[in-house]
């Protein structure tokens, strides 16, 4: 009886606050963080969450979704979900790289291109052909060319990719239930952000998707569109679970420094718009401006006045966010945020996080060369860190030198191991590796470069191949330079909450650029053409020597019928003109004999004492006919 | 010594002529084989002679009719006469006589429903057959109607009736006329007049299934918002038909909500009706808009949709004009082969109002402006009431009658059969006439299991097994599609026939010259030498 009065209460509840029960929300939350380098860091994020007695079925028995419904959920991704078994799925679209050493770490960190990795339900099905399908139902989604995965860059990371939302032990440790693609080449660009803004129930028409327009997008020096699908819990206790898609976009924009040298910012100047309407069907629609260390507002003022303050972590982690709710804030005007500094920006030395990496091309010329990665720990304790490397299959790794190098010799522990099989499969390494204190370690990994098939080679074969960005995962045992280390949460507000005690951060490094030998493409023609003329060459000769007998022969004067009853009417026109026939008749008769050489002949001495008879009968007997007709003449 | 010469000179040159035979023999037998093996496009075998065969084959669907009571036989023999003309369809018409307990129900039934449901019981009408019962009580028949037709498969008629009616309404019963048409040839149908072409155009492809999508648009949900349990009308009155089809065509069923996106319309106020009129020469324009968020990237199954549009504040209320000016009575509009629109207006906020404001939207109103829309997209028999005839009114309105069921499976299975026709046979002209198309063992695996299906369902269709010749029919179908639209087939349609000549002719032209050349050599081993010897003798 009280819990039927309870779910009656409820369901009043809803129908005072809202007129009707939703049972999905929708919420837009932006955070603009003015970093140490002068640039602006701004994140949007919008989640919609949605949770039927269905969807909670689905996520507590691991079973495909099966939406027909949809109201703010996109109906486009909803089937897509639903029709290839997804339970998790993360999609990042990346322009530029994300400087860890000088912005610390962002909210969702991507690697530069393209970046999918989901978790399946268990099925019955054929993965390999789901996740295939899957890339190309998704590259139609997001106008990306994902399906440029296939099997030779998929794998499934045994630590690196757990599940971010729910799941239990013996799905999280079942890689087998996951794939990882990662396109280091893809562009992104408006083409993607448009199908990305159709997937919000307000489009671009209101909300703080007004603020996205292309170009102040596009000119950034970072630039991440992202898709995350997970379920999740409902609330702290986790007594309830829903179904949560966050669309996230972070854009980091270049220093905007004013000629006097002030880091003032304003919405209008960052995205060359104002807010003017609110997005009705959001339930909330925030701004967060980070405020670290300015909470009195002596570093810059903002205008208009944030309605409040948060302010969560201590110490070294501390932050302060000023709050500003936009639908309130919205009355008809325009809303601008303008902050002013107080000062010049000056650039100094930026205190670099507790842990980054870079990784570079070792090596020269186009034989050998070694990816190196570069691990530093400015930590006061040793961090154990996984490190993964999905490397194509055309380089060819030496494991046997893989090694790492320091003061202190530190163990690498291998997780797993994938080899490369030339056109099927990638190399997959994950490794455990220890960094001591304040230290720097590298790892190299020697390679060899393989020579592809000319149909391999991209159109472009001389820019170099493209090898997908590393990822690092780690626990940090602050939250640091940490944005987000409540992962549980599903709004970007309480997403922001500082938490003490570690904090998992995963990192992506550089993508590098690989020069394989390259062939010249004109060849394979040249080659045909090459060895048709060798073969015709080779070939006429041969046949003419073996066909063909080389005989000596006189030259003479060639006699065709018609050729002689021309002469005769000539003979019969020319009766009187004997003197001059004469002249004719002993030219004619003085034939010239040459001989041809043929160093294959044997019979050379032969062939000298018949020069004289050796002539063809038929031609002899042509001869003496002449010589009569000549013979009758006179 | 010149006997020694030339006997030595004759042993070279019948050297050279063999070695040159040789040459040509190599050439002949090594190089064309490997040439042929290693150009030749793979063409697995194909069922030419069947298909054409196949494509002769007589369509029609056998009905079977029974003519139930005491008649003349007049009846059977005028209406077999009447019927004989239609074309498509065989009746096999046979009578009998009613049985005692069919008559005792007859003088017992209290109503005509009553009777309709309890004879249907009894008498067992097969599916894909239709029964007339003739009924002598003049009772249930009310003053001037004599042809009755009944919610399943029977028809009940006065014992003095006119032949020429009855005969056009199991005419129009058995299959949809248009589609009738539409199947027997698309030449029938540009003789069809403007509007009865329009009607024919109209139907969906005949597909094995459909995505139905209910889409409701909401362009200021900020002044409203809307309440409409989707779920719940569509289960209520969708969610019957869905499953009465099942059988036919599977339908499945979502619903979305899009908000902030309105039908790019410009409507103009109407002092005469007091409200915005949308004339009906703009109608075509309005989906563009929003097309874009309607797509499926996973399916590629035909779409239905249909759009259930809120007007604008300042557009409110909308109605739609028809060319005379009037306008229309449902406020909605089917768009050929993809749905309906239809317009929604909603009750005005008051003044003061705070927003949003709350509207519960009719579910009763929309899910049958919905059904009429799929019943006039999908090839469904329909009978109007005339004089003389009555149809009875249906339990449920949005069901359909079991005798609408076999006229629209007997539609698709005529559909069905042309469409596999043309498929296939087009497919046989493309690799006829494009001779660098592979067919892979895959595709031609198909076309046979196509093909194979394809005579059953003909067989099914004339033997009158209509769910059968329905199952038949659409594997048939998928099949031939599926090997019509394989990527394989196209792989090497675009290698231009310029660059096999450029790798060709620098390899044979110098090669084959010479050995062409020498042939003449060849044939004087055969000829040269008798006419030599006796000129020696």
């Amino acid at each position: 009886m009280g819990e039927f009065a309870g779910v009656l209460l409820v369901f009043l509840s809803c129908l005072v606050v809202t007129g009707r029960c939703r049972d999905d929300t929708f919420t837009e939350e932006l955070l603009i963080r003015p970093l140490t380098s002068g640039h602006i860091y701004s994140h949007f994020e919008f989640t919609t969450t949605w949770t039927t007695p269905e969807i909670t079925r689905s996520i507590d028995q691991y079973r495909d979704f099966e939406f027909s419904h949809y109201d703010l959920f996109p109906r486009a991704f909803g089937e897509i979900v639903e029709r290839y078994h997804v339970r998790e799925l993360h999609l990042s679209l990346t322009q530029g790289l994300w400087r860890h050493r000088k912005w610390g770490y962002p909210i969702v960190d991507a690697p530069p291109g393209a970046q999918l990795w989901v978790w399946f339900n268990p099925t019955s099905e054929n993965l390999d052909q789901t996740w295939r399908d899957l890339v190309n139902a998704l590259s139609g989604l997001v106008c990306a060319s994902l399906n440029f995965i296939d099997s030779t860059n998929t794998v499934s990371p045994e630590l690196s990719y757990r599940p971010q939302g729910l799941a239990e032990e013996w799905y999280a440790g079942n890689s087998s239930y996951m794939r990882y693609a990662a396109l280091p080449r893809e562009n992104v660009c408006t083409e993607n952000l448009t199908p990305w803004k159709k997937l919000l129930p307000c489009d671009t028409q209101s909300g703080l998707s007004m603020l996205l327009h292309p170009v102040p997008l596009y000119t950034a020096h970072y630039h991440a569109l992202s898709l995350h699908l997970r379920p999740s819990c409902k609330d702290v206790s986790c007594s309830s679970v829903h179904l949560e898609l966050t669309q996230a976009l972070s854009l980091v924009q270049g220093p905007t420094l004013s000629s006097s040298g002030h880091q003032d910012w304003s919405l209008q100047q960052l995205f060359s718009t104002q807010l003017i309407y609110t997005c009705p069907l959001a339930s909330m629609s925030k701004i967060y401006v980070d405020v670290t260390g300015n909470r009195d507002m002596k570093k810059f003022t903002l205008d208009p006045e944030p309605d409040i303050f948060d302010e969560s972590g201590s110490g070294p982690s501390l932050r302060q966010l000023a709050v500003y709710d936009v639908q309130a804030a919205l009355a008809g005007d325009g809303f601008n945020i303008e902050a002013t500094y107080k000062s010049r920006h000056i650039y100094g030395i930026i205190p670099s996080p507790h842990l980054h990496v870079s990784r570079f091309i070792t090596g020269y010329g186009q034989e050998g060369g070694s990816i190196t990665v570069k691990f530093t720990n400015s930590g006061s304790t040793s961090l154990s860190v996984v490190y993964l490397e999905v490397l194509p299959w055309y380089l060819r790794l030496f494991l046997h030198t893989s090694h790492s190098y320091s003061h202190t010799k530190s163990p690498v522990y291998i997780s797993k191991l994938v080899t490369a099989r030339d056109r099927e499969q990638g190399w997959l390494y994950e490794a455990v590796v220890e960094i001591p204190a304040s230290s720097t370690i590298e790892l190299s990994l020697d390679f060899t470069r393989a020579l592809l098939k000319w149909l391999e080679y991209p159109p472009d074969a001389n820019h170099g191949f493209y090898i997908p960005a590393a990822t690092i995962s780690a626990v940090l045992p602050t939250p640091r330079n940490v944005s987000v280390n409540s992962l549980t949460c599903s709004t970007l507000k309480d997403k922001l909450v500082v938490q003490d005690g570690p904090s998992f951060v995963r990192l992506h490094t550089e993508t590098l650029l690989v020069s394989l030998p390259t062939p010249d493409f004109s060849m394979p023609y040249n080659v045909i053409c090459l060895a048709c003329t060798v073969v015709a060459l080779a070939f006429g000769p041969i046949h003419n020597i073996t066909t063909k007998k080389l005989v000596l022969k006189k030259i003479e004067n060639k006699e065709s019928s018609f050729s002689r009853i021309v002469h005769r009417v000539k003979n019969i026109f020319k009766r009187g003109h004997k003197v001059e026939n004469d002249c004719v008749e002993k030219d004619a008769t003085k034939e010239q004999v040459i001989v041809e050489e043929n160093p294959l002949y044997e019979d050379r001495e032969d062939l000298e004492d018949i020069t004289e008879e050796d002539e063809d009968e038929v031609k002899t007997s042509n001869k003496t006919e002449n010589s009569q007709e000549t013979k009758k003449d006179r | 010594m010149t006997k020694l010469v030339e006997e030595k000179d004759m042993a070279g040159s019948r050297e050279g002529a063999w070695a040159a035979a040789g040459f040509a023999a190599v050439l002949v037998l090594v190089g064309l084989p490997v040439w042929w093996y290693t150009t030749t496009v793979y063409r697995a075998h194909l069922p030419y002679s069947t298909i054409v065969n196949l494509s002769g084959q007589p369509l029609y669907h056998a009905t079977g009719m029974t003519l139930v009571g005491e008649t003349t036989a007049t009846l059977s023999v005028e209406l077999e006469k009447n019927l004989r003309s239609m074309q498509g369809i065989k009746f096999q018409i046979s009578k009998r006589k009613p049985r005692k307990e069919e008559i005792a129900m007859i003088k017992s039934a209290v109503s005509l429903s009553d009777l309709d449901n309890k004879l249907t019981q009894i008498m067992h009408v097969a599916a894909g057959t239709l029964a007339v019962f003739v009924v002598h009580e003049p009772d249930f028949f009310e003053s001037n109607v004599s042809i009755i037709v009944g919610r399943h498969r029977l028809t009940y008629v006065k014992p003095g009736v006119d032949v020429q009616l009855l005969s056009t309404v199991i005419k129009s019963m058995v299959i949809d006329p248009l589609a009738n048409k539409r199947a027997q040839g698309s030449k029938l149908l540009h003789q069809l007049p403007g509007m009865h072409k329009r009607e024919a155009m109209r139907q969906v492809p005949t597909e094995p299934g459909y995505d139905v999508t209910l889409t409701l648009m909401v362009p200021e949900p900020h002044r409203t918002e809307i309440d409409w349990d989707a779920k719940a009308a569509v289960n209520e009155y969708l969610k019957p038909v869905v499953n009465q089809l099942e059988s036919v065509t599977k339908l499945i069923v979502r619903s979305q909500v899009l908000y902030m996106s309105g039908l790019n319309v410009s409507p103009k106020w109407s002092t005469d009706h007091e409200h915005f009129a949308l004339p009906q020469d703009q109608l075509p324009l309005t989906i563009n808009a929003i097309e874009a968020k309607l797509g499926s990237f996973v399916w590629t199954r035909p779409s239905l949709h249909f759009v259930i549009y809120i007007p604008r504040k300042k557009q409110m209320p909308l109605h739609i004009h028809s060319s005379d000016g009037e306008p229309t009575e449902t406020n909605s509009f089917l768009v050929p082969r993809w749905g309906g629109v239809m317009i929604h207006n909603i009750p005005l906020a008051k003044g003061n109002a705070s927003f949003p404001h709350y509207v519960t939207l009719d579910s009763h109103w929309i899910m049958s402006t919905v059904l009429t829309h799929l019943h006039r997209l999908l090839p469904i028999p329909s009978l109007k009431e005339t004089e003389g005839l009555k149809i009875l009114p249906s339990l449920d309105t949005c069901l359909l009658t079991e005798w609408q069921l076999d006229g629209l499976a007997r539609a698709r299975v005529s559909y069905y059969l042309s469409n596999i026709h043309i498929t296939l046979q087009s497919l046989c002209e493309l690799v006829g006439e494009i001779s660098n198309m592979v067919i892979s063992d895959e595709v031609g695996g198909w076309v046979w299991g196509a093909v194979e299906e394809w005579s059953e369902c003909g067989q099914a269709a004339r033997e009158g097994r209509l769910q059968e010749a329905t199952l038949y029919c659409s594997r048939s179908f998928t099949q031939a599609d599926a090997a019509f639209f394989h990527p394989s087939m196209l792989a090497l349609l675009y290698f231009p026939d310029n660059q096999k000549y450029a790798i060709y002719v620098p390899l044979f032209l110098p090669v084959s010259i010479p050995v062409i050349l020498s042939l003449k050599m060849v044939l004087g081993l055969y000829w040269k030498p008798s006419p030599r010897k006796e000129k020696v003798e």
